[in-house]
């Protein structure tokens, strides 16, 4: 096990507590929040832009700046996604399922300020593990495959028996939609396009954001506007005392640490994301029911689990940058150019030749983390008002911002455009009673099982075998098949 | 029986669509190219495994409908305010890239607000104004995002 010695953790204090330093952590995390916050853009493109300016600084105010930004803006997207049912990033999406339904029961700023406490509990977990156990984790997900990518992403289907709103067969429908609306474009295997109806636009596929966008909030957006007046009777919001919070934290621990471990794992895995892992941890959070439970307790499990694991990614997709120097998510990546402007080559000798610098990675990220839950907890007051403001002056903002963050995703007026087609298909499918959130856990999950599924295949001569003989999708299968037969004993039971 | 036993099931009507749409797509996918020497998973295998899923999720709708009647869903759908917010933002989304922003915003937002119930002269002068000028200096500024514009 690698440790990291107390005195070079002092001294990357030491060094992190430097006004300097604390001041660009504090523009990166308010940039973060902004940025997180604002739908369509997202904690990458922030990162991407902060990027340039970090030529003129040094190494720890550099990190200051973008670490901050890439904390806050992964937790951020929980802010629109719980007030307006609007996730700020794909990762944000499971939270806005039960953040946005305390919300509209007067708790939106109970659903703030455990989001905000879960995911700095998820963030520290990833930073402990970053720190512990990082070169071991990292050699474990060098081996993954396609064939234990495609079982994850079986894994995450799973989780439309916790998301698909009482129906399953409505579930597996609206998974099914969403899977099909991935494969059109460009097939990523074979180069052949598919279900594009000649419009050279659809070739890259459904981006993710808009679809999102379309599916949450506009299709909310139109149900509510069908009768814009009841809404004057939700009831008011409830001011939640800070005493309260460790009585839900504490009540679930084990929720919560499950979630981080989650998050931090997938996160660790190159290209997995923030999304796949929220939605799992999401799914073992609500798949079970429990006798007695409140639905406030239920849905403050859904908001906890999903941004626990959410932020525990910011860690986790940091392991295989520092340990291989490859990155684990989209951040990651632009954060390769970041470390490349500082003179610094992340790879397998980073943290022996720089255990210093490490250390004030560490700091910076745990600082940052910190930062963004004091900030949020000061203005959670300030933010459920949003709930507050009447409908007919609430839904134009919030549509003219699903079509602004559309807009701002590519500089293109056609995924406005989709968004509005997308937001009429989820409308009509809400009113059939089909959840929207299959239907963005097929979108999601959808391209990660065909193109491992097929790659694998294809990588061992067409030998379905190999999901079964491989120790570690084996396990997971195994793992997979339980937790069904065990939901499906236990809804059995049920009736 | 009753009106609502004798009447179409909303689950039916969605498993009825459910499955035209797994036909269409199993069709669909039948056209799409394949390459010389694909293998059995090839482009089409996907979408076929999903047209068969789609349609026996439309199966056991049909097989085992909720109460609620295809009627009832239907008018729900068909609810005028929602239908008249939907037209506008269409219109709105489509015309994006040829309006000028404040503009278009302006418009949009006024006419939304008077669909769902919005009265007071005051609300209806200063709301539009402040969210069409708002959203563009901050996206424009604030984030570099070139929102169209005439000039």
């Amino acid at each position: 096990m690698e440790l990291i010695g107390l005195d070079t953790i002092l001294g990357a204090i030491s060094v992190v507590s430097q006004p300097s330093v604390l001041m660009w952590m504090c523009i990166g995390v308010a940039v973060g929040l902004i940025f997180g916050a604002s739908p369509g853009l997202t904690a990458t493109t922030g990162v991407a832009i902060a990027v340039p300016l970090t030529f003129g600084v040094n190494f720890e105010q550099s990190m200051a700046l973008l670490l901050g930004l890439y904390c806050a803006g992964y937790f951020a997207g929980s802010l629109p996604a719980i007030l307006i049912n609007t996730p700020g990033a794909p990762g944000n999406a499971a939270t806005a399922l039960d953040g946005y339904r305390l919300a509209r029961s007067g708790k939106a700023d109970l659903a703030i300020s455990l989001s905000a406490t879960a995911s700095v509990v998820g963030g520290i977990f990833s930073i402990i593990v970053l720190m512990f156990a990082a070169p071991q984790l990292s050699s474990f997900a060098l081996k993954f495959t396609s064939v234990e990518y495609c079982v994850l992403g079986l894994f995450g289907v799973s989780c439309v028996a916790a998301v698909s709103g009482g129906s399953m067969a409505k579930g597996i429908i609206g998974a099914s939609f969403g899977m099909l609306l991935a494969t059109i474009g460009i097939d990523e295997v074979g180069g052949v396009t598919r279900f594009t109806m000649g419009m050279p636009a659809l070739l890259g596929g459904i981006p993710l954001i808009p679809a999102l966008i379309a599916m949450f909030a506009l299709a909310e957006l139109f149900t509510q506007a069908a009768n814009p007046r009841s809404d004057q009777a939700l009831p008011g919001q409830q001011r939640y005392p800070l005493a309260g919070l460790p009585r839900f934290l504490g009540k679930h621990w084990a929720l919560l640490g499950q979630s981080a471990m989650i998050g931090t794992f997938i996160g660790i895995l190159p290209g997995a994301g923030p999304t796949i892992a929220s939605w799992i941890a999401y799914g073992q959070a609500r798949g079970r029911e429990r006798a007695g439970e409140s639905d406030e307790d239920a849905q403050a499990r859904g908001v906890m689990a999903a941004e626990s694991a959410n932020n525990a990614v910011t860690g986790g997709a940091l392991v295989p940058l520092l340990t291989l120097g490859i990155p684990g998510d989209t951040v990651t990546a632009v954060l390769i150019g970041a470390l490349l402007i500082q003179g610094i080559d992340p790879g397998p000798m980073f943290i022996f030749e720089h255990e210093d610098l490490f250390a004030q990675i560490l700091v910076i990220l745990l600082f940052s983390s910190v930062l963004f839950l004091v900030i949020t907890l000061l203005a959670r007051g300030l933010l459920p008002r949003i709930v507050t403001i009447p409908p007919r002056i609430l839904l134009p903002i919030v549509a003219v911002l699903c079509a602004t963050g559309g807009f701002a995703i590519n500089n293109a007026t056609f995924e406005v455009g989709l968004i509005a087609v997308l937001g009429m298909i989820g409308y009509v499918l809400l009113r059939f009673g089909v959840s929207m959130a299959p239907v963005v856990l097929g979108l999601v999950l959808g391209p990660i099982i065909e193109v491992n599924m097929r790659n694998a295949l294809i990588a061992n001569d067409m030998d379905f075998t190999v999901f079964f003989t491989r120790p570690i999708s084996a396990t997971l299968l195994a793992v997979l098949a339980v937790t069904l037969v065990v939901a499906g004993w236990r809804s059995f039971h049920k009736r | 029986m009753t009106h609502t036993e004798d009447s179409m099931k909303a689950d039916r009507a969605l498993g009825i669509a459910a499955i035209l749409a797994g036909i269409l797509i199993a069709f669909a996918s039948s056209h799409v190219q394949l390459l010389p020497g694909s293998t059995a998973v090839s482009a089409r295998f996907f979408p076929y495994l999903l047209a068969a899923i789609l349609s026996a999720g439309g199966l056991t709708l049909i097989l085992w409908p909720g109460a609620v009647p295809a009627r009832d869903v239907v008018t729900r759908i068909l609810t005028p305010s929602a239908l008249m917010v939907a037209a506008t933002f269409s219109i709105y989304a489509f015309t994006f890239r040829y309006m000028d922003f404040r503009l278009g915003t302006w418009l949009f937002v006024l006419i939304t607000m008077w669909i769902l119930g919005a009265r007071k002269p005051l609300e209806l002068i200063i709301t539009p104004i402040a969210v069409a000028l708002i959203t563009f200096y901050l996206f424009r500024y604030g984030f570099t995002v070139l929102l169209p514009t005439w000039n």
